[in-house]
């Protein structure tokens, strides 16, 4: 019985380490990102090597019928090799707006955004400490030989309904921020697809979490009922 | 809906049996006789019910008993 329990502590301590490191490598990441230019810097000399080589001859490009025209193609060249044919098509835009004229700029759509960005922020963290708190909460249950308690419930349900509201704001956000940049293309040449995308694995683990916490509940009801049978 | 009432102090009272003397000898913990005695019990197993109707020579039927809605309303309305 014991070597079952500390079995089951060692496995929670191997989740625990996992999850402290993905953690800690998230964290190192934005904060390297944060202070990296290195990556703007590229970008720039990228530009302006596109530039004096003239190659930069997209004319449009259709993201949602995904169409391959050469119209939306940047033809690659290798200097070394020129037998080597390559082209790039342009899937991502970073379209910054910017005009002396504030009021043109300014609609209910970026405010929508910013909070909706910002809510799923506070869930991302929210959700972190919570995992956290789970984790240890687990392992001292474990330790007292009670499993199943309603902390352990209520926390369970909790992310899982962070990491769908989570998505939502995220996905929300993302499509308001096309609706405002469509706004300022439209009659350009220049089409970004607009069409609202939602995050169906994320939500999907959300609805599991939800899930094992009522599992977690049937647990503790049994618990509970075979605790009172005397 | 009706519920079960336990009256294992009833039939404590009437074999003049302390709760601890009771606990020790059906052997189950005096924690668990009085969740029995207060009714927070949910179930009750053979094996026990069988030790306290030994131990207070008694028939379960004096232990556990149904009442009904109806039959509590009427206790209430007696009481007051």
């Amino acid at each position: 019985m014991k070597k079952e329990k500390n079995k089951k502590l060692q496995k929670l301590w191997v989740l625990y380490g996992a999850f402290f490191c993905i953690m800690m490598v998230l964290v190192g990441l934005f904060v390297s990102d944060a202070f990296n230019t290195a990556d703007y810097e590229e970008f720039v000399q990228f530009k302006e090597k596109q530039e004096s080589l003239n190659l930069a001859t997209a004319k449009s490009t259709d993201l949602r019928n995904g169409s391959s025209d050469y119209d939306f193609t940047i033809p690659i060249i290798n200097p070394n090799d020129s037998s080597i044919i390559m082209t790039a098509r342009i899937n991502e835009y970073d379209i910054t707006i910017a005009t002396e004229d504030r009021d043109k700029l300014s609609s209910p759509l970026v405010y929508v955004t910013v909070i909706l960005q910002f809510l799923s922020y506070i869930c991302l963290v929210a959700i972190f400490i919570f995992v956290f708190i789970i984790l240890y909460s687990l392992y001292k249950s474990i330790k007292n030989g009670k499993v199943f308690q309603k902390k352990n419930i209520l926390w369970l349900r909790i992310v899982g309904l962070l990491l769908i509201v989570m998505t939502l704001c995220e996905d929300f956000a993302r499509y308001f921020e096309y609706q405002y940049v469509q706004q300022f293309l439209a009659n350009t040449s220049v089409v970004i697809d607009d069409n609202f995308y939602l995050h169906f694995t994320r939500i999907l683990l959300g609805l599991l979490i939800l899930f094992v916490a009522e599992l977690f509940k049937i647990g503790y009801d049994i618990q509970e009922e075979q605790d009172l049978t005397i | 809906m009706g519920k079960i009432v336990v009256n294992v102090d009833v039939m404590m009272a009437k074999r003049k049996i302390s709760l601890s003397e009771l606990a020790d000898k059906v052997d189950i913990t005096p924690a668990n006789l009085s969740i029995l005695k207060t009714g927070k019990a949910k179930a009750i197993r053979f094996s026990t019910l069988e030790s306290l109707c030994k131990v207070l020579k008694c028939q379960p039927g004096d232990i556990l008993e149904y009442v009904s809605d109806d039959d509590d309303a009427d206790k209430r309305k007696k009481t007051k």
